[in-house]
């Protein structure tokens, strides 16, 4: 009040002594405001015509079309590529996509013929053939070519056939039946033969071939064609980055914004159809924006048109803004994902104890969690409860199983029932196991860095000491984190899982066998019948019989209750109203930008 | 001076030597393998291990570490083809209890003998059997797969004693053929147990390795780069870019702003400093340095986003752009220098008040303090009495010969131009070091984590080497000294 006196009196800052006189101080004031008054016109500059602009959380590491693996770049890729077979966004289905139709199964379930469509043109205007698919396949199967992480999904191809009398058409011999072996093609780019391998290099081979090391020794030939496929010029270079999808990427700015914009005379040109041919914005611009606040700003200065991004607090916070809901519409959107506790069933006994081996024990964790208070406080009240391993948009979620409430009461009676009791009064759980008495105290692992989590594992932490039990929270780097849980050296583990639209295969996290090969199964949960029953889902013929097989499974995973179950995760979309026809999706990334209209 | 000089080089290339070798042992010994981040392990089925096997090999992963290895007596000179941690682990702590790796090695390869065994009468008893009698026993049968498991990943000897009984009394033995095969694996855990030579864990031992060594490689060239002392820092695991094209991109933004920010936070705190040791009882003091101090205690996250909401936001004064560097749609593509700088200034302003403002306080009140020691000199009163002007006095005689501490001060923050700020870089989206360097640790790429230990081991050091220049220039005694 007294410096806003003073400013009035004097009509500047010189209500102090010796601050104006003081030349370093009126120089630096001026220059803030000289400078305040240059970039006044920075908000002009803000994109005009049918660009639309969109948040970008975190810049893909590169944009090879089969080698990368960041989601951003999976995002782009679906405009910039096309792919045999897309997920139809709204029922969840296959979609034909540069396939005339779905493929053709043999009586044996392992062959699978397809038929490229006709008329579709690569940017050279040479048509798209059946040697390019067949091309893709050995590219991301050859073991030179640098996508270790893609591979085992290539593992269970036996062999492509090109079809002799149709350039359009080729057979993909699967090695074993397996509910994804026609998913496995969605949404993966197709590349180029004509672009990616001039030389012809990998048609000369089987794909056999391609992935025998004693046999790629004798040839000289693929080594090369690797090398130059795996150069850093096609992860980074823009001009060395070709798909044959609507939208190509004209200028890659590192660290700030990737631009995509609409090819002229593309084969989509005006096509509807389907969303994957559309590309209604003449320009995307992915701009990148990792601070939250800012990206907000962003959205309220209009130099953001749509973003994903924003997280639960700031979300709710612009949905009740009615200045801003004047321009922006705001959407909430499921998605397959979702959080959970994982509890270690088959601790050594040594080093972990056996905390969790009984199930009364489990099922009470399940009751001590603060399900409510964690989805009001973190959540505001956007997420969905999971109950089991299969999120609840999909047709295999078993709608009879009853969700787990908070209850501390009932947890006390199940854990006293399990033979735990505070016999020495120090208001912590003890248990006498293989003849040592074992208190029920145990670290919880997370992975550090979100505020959330953090405060997720509190929440859990401190409704688990109503009951006298010491949780403490374990922070720790990514890999520390999966080192941990892989090699089972944890007794309790928050993290989530990414899911999308295809059929589920409970194999990576459920099947004993990645419990003993160290793999997603951290828990140690499987039984003989469970096993059984996974194996049979993944080689189930007909959609019932892997549904109903599919929720006989879930029943069993509540039973046994291995997770704490927490919640799928909720995609915040707000977008400008400038851009009509936004539809929000359960499928990554949610929303599909080729598909938003420029209002008039 | 030029004497001078070469000695201090001289005395910096042993130390730039110590400093990577010692920050690329460390980063090697890391937790987690690169290999397993790489081919994404965990969500793998099928041949990952060749996978595995042949990225290892790639990346030169599968040779030791450096020139030699100084281990004890007891320990293998082929302990770094250990990949997996968890089982380097157990096999380090059983060494530790037994000092004898020939007895765990054979105690290893004869467990392996009976997994191999138990698969193999396991899968002919299931070939062998109705399924209604293989779906009933599964449970038994699979026992010993679970107790195997245990003992893999079992440190203590005493548990593996309690798991190999464990083994003795399992169900699974009445259908399968597996007794004699328990039996051996008994023996050599009993000869594991009775053959303890602990005493060799006490003995050093050197091991040369030669020059096929990861760190030589690193160095010198191998397979995957020419080397760093021909400027190659090899390729980027994760963005497989070479680092130095990511190092170029992402250094130019701190370089700039942490240099900008160095030079800002001098131009102000210096003539600011001077004006406190002039006036120290005026209310310009006193007012300067609570604002100064306030602002020290201020953290950057906070001050970045109270600056954000003050001159970036619609509700207040959206005077600033709120991320980024440039605007959205990029510099145009035949655009000079100035105009591109022109274009991304209102972009630079809240960064650069973020990286600057912290120094202030800092800096200016080592000014005062320094110009105050000289003011009660004997020379600066003669140059007083001289009838010189007090600005020339402060200025051109007080300032020089208080400049000691400020060039110490500007040598320990001019190595942090490299490193950049993880925080100022995330809330205002600027492409630098900073969060590069947290994206490459989190991520495991060591390339670029060793390239930014490497370049802040020669920016450190060409900073004292500075220093010590500046201060042979400011003060000539301790040059002859």
């Amino acid at each position: 009040m007294i410096i806003y006196r003073a400013i009035k009196e004097k009509g500047s800052f010189c209500f102090i002594k010796g601050f104006c006189t003081f030349s370093s101080m009126k120089f630096l004031l001026y220059t803030f405001l000289f400078l305040a008054l240059c970039c006044f016109q920075f908000s002009c500059k803000k994109t005009q015509d049918n660009t639309l602009v969109v948040h970008l959380l975190s810049e893909p590491d590169d944009m090879h079309p089969t080698n990368g693996a960041s989601a951003a770049r999976a995002e782009i890729n679906l405009y910039t590529h096309l792919s045999l077979l897309r997920v139809d966004y709204k029922t969840g289905n296959l979609l034909p996509c540069l396939a005339k139709a779905l493929p053709v199964v043999s009586s044996d379930g392992l062959s699978f013929t397809y038929e490229i469509k006709d008329q579709l043109m690569w940017d050279d205007k040479t048509p798209v053939t059946a040697a390019d698919l067949i091309f893709t396949a050995k590219a991301s199967k050859c073991l030179y070519t640098n996508n270790p992480g893609l591979k085992p999904y290539w593992d269970n191809i036996q062999d492509i056939v090109p079809d002799p009398t149709s350039k359009q058409k080729f057979t993909i011999v699967m090695k074993r039946p397996y509910i994804l072996n026609t998913w496995f093609w969605t949404d993966f780019p197709i590349i180029q033969e004509t672009f990616y391998d001039k030389q012809k290099t990998l048609a000369k081979y089987t794909p056999q071939q391609l992935t025998d090391s004693v046999f790629l020794k004798s040839t000289t030939d693929v080594k090369q064609w690797a090398d130059e496929f795996n150069s850093p010029k096609y992860y980074t270079d823009i001009n060395f980055m070709s798909g044959g999808g609507p939208y190509k990427i004209t200028k890659w700015d590192k660290g700030v914004s990737i631009t995509l914009e609409k090819k002229k005379g593309h084969w989509t040109e005006g096509c509807q159809e389907n969303w994957y041919c559309q590309a209604n914005p003449d320009k995307i611009i992915l701009k990148l924006n990792t601070n939250n606040a800012s990206a907000v700003l962003e959205l309220k200065n209009g130099l953001i048109d749509i973003s994903g991004m924003i997280d639960y607090a700031s979300f709710t916070e612009l949905s009740k803004d009615e200045n801003f809901k004047k321009d922006h519409i705001l959407k909430l959107a499921d998605t397959y994902n979702y959080t959970y506790v994982a509890m270690n069933m088959k601790p050594d006994g040594q080093k972990h104890q056996k905390l969790f081996d009984d199930i009364r024990v489990r099922k009470a964790m399940a009751m001590l969690t603060p399900y409510e208070q964690i989805n009001k406080t973190l959540y505001e009240n956007h997420n969905k409860r999971m109950i089991g391993p299969i999120s609840p948009n999909k047709t295999d979620f078993n709608t009879d199983i009853k969700q787990r409430e908070y209850d501390v009461e009932k947890a006390k009676e199940l854990l006293k029932a399990a033979g735990w009791a505070d016999t020495d009064n120090d208001q912590v759980l003890d248990k006498v196991i293989d003849g040592k008495k074992v208190k029920m105290e145990f670290s919880i692992n997370f992975i550090a860095g979100s505020k959330v989590w953090e405060d997720l594992t509190k929440q859990i932490a401190e409704s688990m000491a109503k009951a006298n039990i010491y949780a403490m929270l374990n922070p720790l780097d990514y890999n520390g984190f999966f080192g941990a849980v892989t090699s089972h050296n944890f007794d309790m583990s928050l993290s989530a899982w990414q899911s999308s639209a295809p059929p589920e295969d409970y194999t990576q996290l459920w099947h004993s066998s990645s419990w003993i090969n160290n793999g997603l199964n951290f828990t140690g949960f499987g039984t003989p019948q469970s096993d059984a029953l996974i194996d049979s889902i993944n080689t189930s013929v007909t959609e019932s019989q892997r549904i109903k097989l599919s929720k006989r499974f879930q029943q069993i995973v509540y039973d046994e209750q291995p997770y704490i179950f927490l919640f799928t995760q909720t995609r915040r979309i707000i977008a400008s109203k400038k851009w009509s026809n936004l539809e929000v999706y359960t499928e990554y990334p949610g929303v599909l930008l080729n598909t938003l209209k420029l209002k008039d | 001076m030029w004497r001078y000089a070469f000695k201090r080089i001289l005395w910096f290339m042993p130390t730039l030597f110590a400093v990577t070798a010692i920050g690329f042992i460390l980063l090697a010994n890391a937790p987690g393998d690169p290999v397993n981040t790489l081919s994404n392990a965990s969500k793998a089925s099928g041949n990952i291990e060749a996978q595995k096997t042949f990225w290892r090999q790639k990346l030169g992963l599968n040779l030791p570490l450096f020139y030699f290895s100084v281990t004890t007596l007891s320990s293998p000179d082929t302990l770094y083809k250990v990949y997996d941690e968890e089982k380097l682990k157990v096999y380090k702590a059983l060494l530790q209890q037994t000092g004898n790796p020939e007895a765990i090695h054979h105690f290893q390869k004869e467990l392996k003998n009976f997994r191999t065994t138990y698969e193999f009468e396991k899968t002919r008893f299931i070939n062998s059997n109705d399924s209604a009698k293989v779906w009933k026993l599964q449970t038994h049968l699979n026992g010993p797969q679970e107790i195997l498991k245990q003992i893999d990943y079992q440190s203590d000897l005493g548990s593996i004693k309690v798991f190999i009984n464990t083994l003795h009394n399992c169900k699974a033995k009445n259908w399968l053929n597996i007794s004699s095969a328990l039996e051996i694996l008994s023996e050599s855990f009993d000869a594991l147990y009775d053959s303890k030579t602990a005493y060799k864990n006490y003995i050093p031992k050197i091991h040369w390795y030669g020059f096929q060594n990861r760190y030589h490689q690193w160095l010198f060239g191998g397979p995957n780069s020419k080397g760093i002392v021909r400027g190659d820092f090899g390729v980027s695991y994760t963005r497989n870019e070479p680092v130095i094209t990511i190092l170029k991109e992402k250094l130019i933004w701190s370089v700039f702003f942490s240099v900008i920010s160095i030079l800002l936070a001098y131009a102000i705190s210096i003539p600011i400093g001077i004006g406190m040791a002039e006036k120290p009882n005026s209310k310009f003091t006193t007012l300067t340095r609570l604002t100064l101090f306030i602002l020290y205690a201020l953290p950057s996250f906070f001050v970045g986003v109270v600056l954000l909401m003050l001159f970036a936001n619609p509700d207040t004064l959206p005077i600033f752009p709120p991320s980024g560097i440039k605007p959205i749609s990029g510099y145009d593509d035949d655009a000079s220098l100035l105009s591109k700088f022109i274009d991304s200034l209102p972009y630079m302003i809240l960064p650069l008040i973020c990286y600057t403002y912290s120094s202030l306080a800092f800096i200016s009140r080592l000014t005062t303090t320094s110009i105050n020691e000289q003011l009660h000199l004997d020379y600066i009163k003669t140059a007083r009495a001289k009838g010189l002007r007090n600005k020339t006095v402060l200025w051109k005689h007080a300032l020089k010969n208080s400049a000691l501490p400020l060039i110490t001060v500007f040598s320990s923050i001019f190595p942090a131009i490299i490193g950049g700020s993880v925080i100022i870089e995330s809330i205002f989206t600027i492409p630098g070091m900073g969060l590069e360097t947290v994206r490459a640790i989190m991520s495991q790429d060591y390339p670029i984590v060793i390239a930014v230990i490497t370049l802040s081991s020669v920016l450190t050091i060409i900073s004292y080497l500075m220093a010590d220049l500046l201060y042979a220039w400011v003060d000539p005694r301790i040059r002859t000294g």
